[in-house]
């Protein structure tokens, strides 16, 4: 299964851009990415979800870690253009509730809060 | 029962494999809303992702074990490693329950949500301790299921 990450910066922001699922066999190489930037000095992070088809329990673990890392040093992460599928299992967790997701790595830095969800093409409406 | 058994190395780089097998059986049956088969998806994700971090713990070479059985109204799968047993997989939540998102220490749990999210998104989920292992099994009904009962 590919898996790609991107990383860039954007304004102020470190944007981290997984492509793929976000599993137990992806989220080392993210997780260790995202350790070094914190390392390095960043602080605020977008975490952009758009590319992501897939996330379980571990990548939600993934998130909550860096969350948590980037709060240790006085940053902040924000999470952007997630799909629906994806954001369900966020949902089904409760941490939509501690962060909202923004619709664009834009709206993100921006602090923007989506109001509408991007549609899963993947999810066939019932 | 039409039975699909695959056989993995205890290895996260073939939790994919797993995931496409299980969404291939159940959309053998064409009742399946594809949201289900999602579900179903995540559920044996999670049950392939403990299996295999509890033989990563043992150091063990033995492999795990997905078995799909479609039935008319379910697909059940079961995932069975022999990864010491059922204390480890207690342990991941103690009661199989969502936490609460707003709990103060909330973001000290960033692992142990693989047992909630089983419970929550499989209609039926059991885990049994083997000698030596355990057999996690998991239940998606069709819409069909109890229509005609």
């Amino acid at each position: 299964m590919l898996f790609d990450l991107q990383v860039f910066d954007s304004d102020e922001w470190v944007v981290v851009a997984p492509v793929g699922e976000l599993d137990l066999s992806s989220i080392p190489q993210v997780r260790q990415r995202i350790v070094q930037l914190v390392a390095d000095g960043e602080q605020r992070v977008v975490l952009d979800l758009a590319g992501v088809d897939f996330v379980d329990s571990a990548g939600i673990g993934l998130v909550v870690m860096v969350a948590k890392r980037l709060a240790a040093h006085g940053g902040e992460l924000r999470i952007a253009g997630p799909t629906q599928g994806v954001w369900s299992v966020f949902e089904l967790v409760g941490l939509d509730r501690l962060w909202p997701a923004h619709e664009s790595v834009a709206d993100a830095i921006a602090g923007r809060t989506a109001t509408t969800m991007v549609p899963d093409a993947e999810r066939a409406p019932q | 029962m039409s039975e699909v058994v695959l056989e993995i190395p205890a290895r996260p780089e073939y939790l994919a494999l797993v995931r496409q097998v299980v969404a291939a059986a159940a959309a053998v049956e064409p009742t399946f809303r594809d949201e289900r088969i999602e579900d179903l998806r995540i559920a044996v994700s999670e049950a392939a992702t403990n299996a295999i971090e509890a033989h990563a713990d043992l150091e063990s070479e033995e492999r795990i074990v997905l078995r799909c059985n479609l039935g008319d109204d379910r697909i059940e799968v079961e995932v069975t490693d022999r990864g010491g047993g059922f204390e480890r997989a207690s342990a991941d939540s103690e009661d199989g329950a969502m936490p609460d998102p707003d709990a103060p220490g909330r973001l000290e749990r960033e692992r142990g949500l693989g047992l909630p999210l089983m419970r929550h998104l499989a209609d039926e989920h059991d885990i049994t301790s083997l000698d030596g292992g355990t057999a996690v099994r998991l239940v998606v009904y069709t819409p069909w299921h109890g229509r005609y009962g």
